[in-house]
């Protein structure tokens, strides 16, 4: 086995002298550096400054390394040595950059090793996100925290895990956003709600105000008419004629000068203070104002509610309401049932809201309608002190008295009366956000929504569509939308290529009891909307609740498939949507077991965050790119699209689902103690919540201190005892007690690690979440470390569902799982690599993991094995029958089978590709660097790229036969790609193939049988993928070694270092003693003394 | 002076920070653009894209260099601006060796390696650099913009800006955030606006309070790891005293709405150059970075080649894909320059004459990390613009550019990365 030779040797060496290997060129590689670069590097012609002469062989310091890097970028860019000078032959080139290139790997890390140092960490984004849901028990979305890991590094490294300014700030939103939730979630406040009616308001004051302008009017008319009467005698004409030539036409002028018509009475006797305030009330207001009153009186709305009016006080310009003044400061929803008039411009449809007598904070656009009122949310913040007074006013109906005045005079003298009415309000409500919760539950019968939509298309756009077309080439008039032939040919041809389909869709009995689920037209999707979505545009759904509060929700929904379905068609995809009308990101996909005859009810949890989607679309699981091109094919054999294949009844959604329904939640952060002053329980709660979250640790009295301060300031300002506390409470988890996982070591050498310490440790090694209270109470009893309890403590966790975090996180990052999202597979050529295929082919990986480490089963399973562990979707795309459902479960495999084990998923193989084409250069550099632990160098910078064979007809292997000209190239890829080929049966979606086809634009397309013979470089051969397979599994202890190191640097949260060779190797005995047990990896490591030491 | 003013300023004396405020007579005008001092402030801009470009199009001929040489096709449409950039050949990053980070180190040159104990060290980028001193008066010291998924982008890890000790600075991948951070008005009232920034104080004085506690007895390493944190606290104590000095003066008024937001690509591009623009326009800040995406721009284009794919091209489908991104990020930086020069000072100098802009990557073309593709536009730090220059060799330090533009803009510095000089062939 020349191959494990190879590796082992130089690493038994290091362990014998028990330091770390040194970064040393062999003597006899001066023959190549005098060969071909010591005429112009020596003493005397030190050409570019450097001396190759007499350089140092032992790559110890940054500048000898450095120095190497130059030699090697500079023979790997093929500038040296020069053109017109002596060339090494090709092997002797690449056997040398081999070489340097190997050494420069060890040299970067010899005097990169951190001597077995672990630098203190702060948590990174996932265990951060786990560390709240186990503490508060809200799951909050933490994308905007930057993403870990980077530099090649796990995302547990310290070194690697920084912190700035930005994400500070972060942590403090974050952590006041998670201490929100867990208040709404945990310790809900009473329920606080008003309702006003608009017209409560309204309709006294414009009452009253008539009532008032009628007895104005009436006693001006008494005045004017006693005044006329004297103006009547005949004694009086010349007076009245007199008056009447100094004020041509002015009928009113004689009222004014009422004082010079003798017998006229004083306006004092009918109310009035003097002439000018008698016309003023009686005539000049009864015409501006009456009709417009008597219009608002008479309007039938103003029964049940108040039009927003302009400039007329008195009517309602502007709706006034409060927040009652014993509600305590906080968060409030104010909610306005809302309407806009039909015959008023939409300019005018928008509500201005704001602080009374301030100005206006915001202004919402009114789209419901007299028939169908909308109900406006607008959230408000009442602070101590501040504002409880809030109006509703038309927009720009008061941004001064002049433009008020003159918009009402225009209207006016148009119509006779005043601005028609264009806003109206039912009611105002107010209710406190995070008050006690109510648990709603909706079912909606999907066929209301769904034969509106597809009835009202067909009938509006195809069906219409086609008659107007028809009406337009009867009789040359352009129809509605129809303005031309050409429009009229297309519409008459939407109708021919879908009407059939849509007809089947609605003439299906079942279309009247549930909605069938199509591809491409018709009706591709149903929804369940959590408050306030709505399913689409075309029916309003009435629902329970305005909008639903952050919590967990139960999706529910009947399901069926029809008889005809193939097996491959009975998966149905879930996915949230934000916005838009093709936005779908795969929540997940669940296996149809159900038939229409005997539907099935399917069960989904979702978490809601108060910015998480609410609309869940509900699809059949497919490609949806290629819908066009299924629909047509189908289109062409039957004249329709492909027959639906699942059916959906009702959907159904509830929540928010109480804490108290879930095991063993988090406990509450406020408990209120008896018979305690609201400081002493606000010290309490803060000290006790700052111990959990510091996972054990008590934090100081200065601290303390501070947060009470904190606590007193908010309580001065007015917030009552839990709002206040809310404040400090967010600051514990932005304090550093809390970010990170600190380990104290004053001294030179290393310690112990206490109990509490490793009880962390160990918790977010595998739960990546802090230690639970079990981990906790071992710990303050001090037995955590005792290596029986420790071992139970592993056992225990492995067990428990929390591990699955440590299979996700770690696999993801140790198999480089991240290049699964690379790019976008070709669907077209790859047709059912969905995204439901993806996600579960990554799943196999992780299930495969997680059945192997709780089953304890053995490493070597990942490398070839009789089983797999698969789901329903997956067995149908490895053409393995029998297997049906969503649950992974453990499959046994063929004899013949080229799957069990990695290098058999699909996931694996699918990141061996770009998405279109197979990458055999990836895949042997991941067999190296995964499989054989043999990890070829970083790819060098400024390598001459080859691309003369790039348009040629060549099969892939022989496109990259080109790796073996070069020198530069084939130091690497002599060894990488023949590994590559032997995985050329597998397509680029890791499908069993047998042939390769390759298409060029302009070139053409050709087919090969493929070969995958091949041999490992400077040993074994293989003959095809079987017998690499059995090669490479015949080396478990290479496997385990790579494991071993990625689970150390994983675990300790530092990288694999020189000095942890001998805990590498008294791991891998361990396992080995117990046949490569993965469970055993993690024992082992666990109870080292370097996982317990600091 | 209450307790928590005093022990927060011993804080940061003992921490060893000399905090220079700036003075409030510098502070006292300058706000908004009708404000503007008689001279006109530099600004400076660096604009990174990850993979490089396509080496046979987008370089102008070696041989062709001067006033007159020939617009490459990757530059096409910056044609109506030639005159206004210069383009330089020959510059170098000489410790990359990275193939795929395209801009860890671009502005800073530093030695990953450098460190011995360490696998990965950073310097500070010459935009910290600059904002140092030009941020001083400004709202904003520096804005940084970013894209999601950087790495999918060719650029590496961490940030294309980094600060004082090495450390990635984060900066906002969402334009309608960045739009806000920018121009959204307070809508709290000044009391509440002071009560909040004396809270924010007192968080802060709260969390010192749990890092003294961690820090004691923690060895060398880790004291160092949690000096990142007293440092966060102090940048943040650094921006609530610059706060408090603009607390009554509202933010500028942005010249355009908030963006749409799911904007991606191109479109995601533009809207981050017109708020360069209005950064810069507004007065807000003097130094941006932004880093660009690639992979969401090759899909706007409707590109079906993934962007790793793109940038190891070979004649076909991946090279016209690659030129396909040249020529969009030219005609995104044509509009850049085109908004840069019709927005006026209050002289009637247009911002462009004030502004620095860099625009390049670390990378030149595939896995090449040599002559990195650099293009120098802007009137800020006094270069002679519409020249093509081909340096001698392949790998004068890039950071020799960093210093002339650092200089040219008037921020004094010795050296800055690997630099061993300035560039005078951009002056001569």
């Amino acid at each position: 086995m020349p191959l494990r030779r190879l590796i082992l040797l130089p690493f038994l060496a290091a362990l014998a002298f028990g330091a770390p290997p040194e970064a040393r060129i062999d003597e006899k590689h001066r023959a190549f550096l005098k060969e071909y670069c010591v005429e112009c590097h020596n003493a005397d012609k030190q050409k570019g400054k450097l001396r190759l002469d007499d350089i140092a062989l032992k790559l110890d310091t940054v500048q000898l390394a450095d120095r190497w890097q130059k030699i090697l970028n500079q023979v790997n860019s093929g500038e040296m040595p020069p053109d017109d000078s002596k060339q090494p032959a090709p092997v002797a080139k690449a056997d040398f950059l081999e070489m340097l290139s190997g050494t420069l790997v060890t040299a970067r890390k010899t005097i990169g090793d951190a001597h077995g140092r672990i630098t203190m960490r702060r948590l990174n984004r996932r265990e951060y996100k786990n560390t709240l849901r186990d503490l508060l028990g809200v799951d909050l979305p933490v994308n905007e925290l930057p993403a870990d890991g980077g530099a090649g590094a796990f995302d547990t490294v310290g070194a690697s895990l920084f912190m700035s300014s930005d994400q500070f700030e972060r942590y403090l939103a974050l952590g006041r956003q998670a201490i929100d939730e867990h208040f709404i979630r945990f310790a809900p406040t009473k329920a606080l709600t008003i309702r006003t009616e608009a017209e409560a308001y309204a309709n006294p004051r414009i009452t009253k105000s008539y009532a008032d302008r009628v007895d104005c009017h009436e006693r001006y008319v008494a005045w004017t008419k006693a005044v006329d009467e004297a103006a009547a005698r005949p004694e009086n004409s010349p007076i009245v004629a007199a008056l009447a030539a100094e004020k041509k036409g002015d009928a009113t002028y004689r009222y004014y000068q009422w004082q010079r018509i003798p017998g006229a009475p004083s306006p004092e006797k009918f109310g009035y203070l003097d002439a000018i305030h008698a016309d003023e009330q009686g005539r000049r207001n009864w015409v501006h104002y009456a009709p417009h009153q008597r219009a608002y009186l008479a309007n039938p709305a103003t029964k049940t509610g108040s039009f927003l009016t302009y400039e007329d006080v008195f009517a309602n310009p502007y709706q006034p309401f409060n927040v009652p003044g014993d509600w305590p400061a906080g968060r409030y929803h104010v909610r306005v049932r809302i309407a806009a008039t039909a015959d008023t411009p939409k300019s005018r449809h928008f509500v201005e809201f704001g602080p009374m007598h301030g100005a206006v904070a915001s202004t919402h656009a009114v789209t419901g309608t007299m028939e169908r009122p909308q109900v406006l949310e607008i959230p408000v913040t009442i602070t101590t002190g501040g504002s409880r007074g809030f109006f509703l006013r038309e927009r720009g109906s008061f941004d001064s008295n002049e433009r008020a005045h003159q918009i009402f005079g225009e209207a006016l003298r148009r119509n006779g009366v005043g601005p028609e009415f264009a806003l109206w309000i039912d009611w105002i409500e107010i209710t406190n956000v995070d008050g006690q919760r109510a648990n709603h539950k909706q079912r909606r019968e999907v066929e209301l929504h769904a034969n509106a939509m597809v009835g009202g298309t067909y009938k509006g756009y195809v069906k219409g569509g086609h008659e107007a077309a028809q009406a337009f080439l009867a009789t040359g008039k352009p129809q509605k939308d129809i303005p031309d032939a050409q429009a009229a040919k297309f519409r008459i041809k939407v109708f021919e290529e879908n009407g059939p389909s849509f007809r089947r869709y609605l003439e299906d009995p079942l279309t009247k009891t549930g909605a069938y689920l199509t591809i491409h037209n018709v009706h591709k999707e149903e929804a369940i909307t959590l408050p306030p979505d709505q399913p689409s545009g075309w029916l309003k759904t009435k629902h329970v609740t305005p909008t639903v509060l952050p919590g967990e929700y139960v999706l529910r929904l009947r399901i069926g498939a029809t008889p005809d379905a193939p097996k491959e068609r009975r998966y149905l995809a879930v996915g949230t949507r934000l916005s838009g009308e093709e936005d779908f990101t795969l929540l997940e996909t669940r296996e149809v077991t159900g038939t229409t005859t005997d539907p099935q009810v399917m069960e989904l949890r979702v978490n809601v965050t108060a910015d998480s989607p609410r609309t869940f679309i509900l699809r059949e699981k497919r490609e949806v790119k290629l819908d066009l091109e299924r629909y047509q094919a189908a289109r062409k054999e039957t004249g329709m699209g492909p027959p639906p294949a699942l059916w959906i009844d009702w959907v159904e959604w509830e929540g928010p689902l109480t804490a108290e329904g879930k095991a063993a939640g988090p406990t509450p952060v406020l408990t209120r103690g008896a018979g305690r002053t609201d400081e002493d329980q606000a010290r309490a709660c803060l000290a006790d919540f700052a111990r959990r979250a510091f996972r054990g640790r008590s934090a100081e009295q200065p601290f303390l201190d501070r947060l009470m301060g904190i606590y007193r300031a908010g309580r001065q300002s007015g917030l009552d005892h839990e709002r206040a506390l809310r404040e400090p409470l967010s600051v514990i988890l932005a304090s550093p007690g809390f970010l990170y996982l600190s380990e104290p070591n004053p001294g030179k050498g290393s310690r112990r690690l206490d109990d509490l310490e490793l009880a962390s440790r160990l918790s977010y090694f595998l739960w990546s979440a802090p230690p639970d209270a079990e981990l906790l109470r071992l710990a303050e009893k001090n037995t955590l470390h005792e290596p029986v309890i420790l071992g139970a403590q592993v056992d225990r966790l492995i067990a428990d569902p929390k591990s699955a975090a440590f299979v996700t996180g770690f696999t993801h990052q140790w198999l480089g799982m991240n290049r699964l999202d690379f790019f976008q597979f070709d669907t077209k050529l790859h047709k059912d690599f969905d995204d439901s295929t993806k996600a579960a082919a990554r799943d196999e990986v992780y299930q495969t993991i997680d059945h192997i480490l709780r089953q304890g089963d053995s490493l070597h399973h990942l490398l070839k094995s009789d089983y797999v562990v698969i789901n329903g979707l997956l067995a149908d795309y490895y053409g393995l029958s029998e297997v049906s459902g969503d649950a992974f479960r453990k499959v046994k495999l063929p004899k013949d089978s080229p799957r069990g084990g990695l290098l058999g998923m699909a996931a694996i193989l699918a990141m061996g590709s770009n998405g279109r084409d197979t990458s055999p250069v990836e895949r042997g550099a991941w067999i190296l660097r995964k499989l054989l632990h043999e990890p070829p160098p970083p790819a060098p910078p400024n390598v001459p790229q080859l691309n003369r064979l790039e348009d040629k007809l060549l099969s892939t292997r022989e496109r990259l036969s080109a790796h073996q000209e070069q020198p530069q190239c084939a130091q690497c890829h002599r060894k990488i790609d023949p590994l590559g080929f032997g995985l050329e049966n597998f397509n680029a979606t890791g499908k069993w193939r047998t042939t390769e086809t390759y298409e060029k634009r302009g070139v053409g397309r050709k087919t090969w049988p493929i070969s995958p013979a091949g041999a490992f470089y400077k040993g074994s051969s293989f003959k095809d993928y079987f017998e690499l397979r059995d090669q490479i599994a015949a080396h478990p202890e290479k496997f385990g070694r790579g494991f071993t190191e990625s689970l150390v640097e994983y675990g300790l949260g530092r990288p694999f270092g020189f000095l942890d060779e001998p805990l590498a190797t008294a791991i891998l005995t361990e396992a080995q003693a117990k046949d490569y047990q993965m469970a055993a990896f993690l024992r082992a490591l666990i109870l080292s003394e370097t996982f317990q030491t600091k | 002076m209450s307790r928590t003013d005093l022990s927060r300023r011993h804080f940061l004396r003992a921490a060893g920070t000399l905090i220079a405020l700036p003075a409030l007579s510098s502070l006292g005008f300058k706000a908004f653009a009708a404000e503007k001092p008689v001279s006109q402030p530099k600004r400076m801009v660096f604009l990174g894209f990850g993979y490089g470009v396509t080496n046979e199009t987008w370089f102008p001929s070696l041989k062709d260099t001067g006033a007159d040489y020939a617009l490459p096709a990757g530059l096409a449409p910056l044609a109506e601006h030639k005159k206004d950039f210069t383009i330089v050949q020959g510059l170098a990053n000489k410790f990359s060796d990275e193939a795929h980070w395209g801009s860890t180190f671009w502005l800073t040159g530093a030695n990953r390696y450098a460190q011995p104990g360490q696998s990965f060290h950073n310097g500070i980028s010459a935009d910290q650099v600059a904002a140092a001193k030009l941020g001083m008066d400004t709202r904003y010291g520096s804005i940084r913009l970013d894209c999601a998924n950087a790495s999918d982008s060719g650029h590496g890890p961490g940030s294309m800006a980094w600060d004082a000790r090495g450390k990635p600075l984060a900066g906002h991948e969402n334009p309608v955030a960045a739009y806000h951070r920018l121009f959204s008005d307070e809508t709290m009232p000044l009391a509440r606006r002071q009560a909040l920034l004396a809270q924010q104080r007192s968080v802060l004085d709260a969390v010192l309070e749990d890092a003294a506690r961690v820090r004691r007895g923690l060895s060398r390493a880790d004291t160092d790891k949690l000096e990142e944190y007293f440092q966060s606290v102090r940048d943040i104590e650094l921006r609530l005293s610059k706060d408090e000095q603009w607390l009554d003066r509202p933010k500028a008024k942005a010249p355009f709405p908030p963006p749409k937001p799911g904007l991606a690509g191109k479109d995601e591009i533009k809207v981050m150059y017109d708020l360069i623009v209005a950064a810069l326009q507004t007065d807000s800040t003097r130094v941006l970075t932004y880093r660009q995406p690639v992979s969401s721009l090759l899909a706007s284009l409707s590109v079906k080649v993934a962007s790793h794919d793109m940038s190891h091209y070979a004649p076909g489908e991946r090279m016209e894909a690659s030129q396909k991104r040249d020529l969009e990020q030219s005609r995104l930086l044509a509009g850049l320059f085109a908004k840069l020069k019709a927005t006026k000072e209050a002289d009637g100098s247009s911002l462009f004459d004030h502004t620095t802009i860099a625009y390049g990557s670390n990378i030149r073309t595939i896995h090449y990390l040599d002559n990195c593709p650099t293009l120098i536009a802007g009137g800020g730090a006094g270069i002679r613009l519409g020249r093509h220059i081909a340096l001698q060799g392949k790998s004068t330090p890039l950071c020799n550019l960093w210093l002339t533009l650092l200089r040219g803009s008037g921020v004094k510095v010795d050296s800055h990365g690997d630099s061993n000089g300035t560039l005078k062939e951009l002056t001569a």
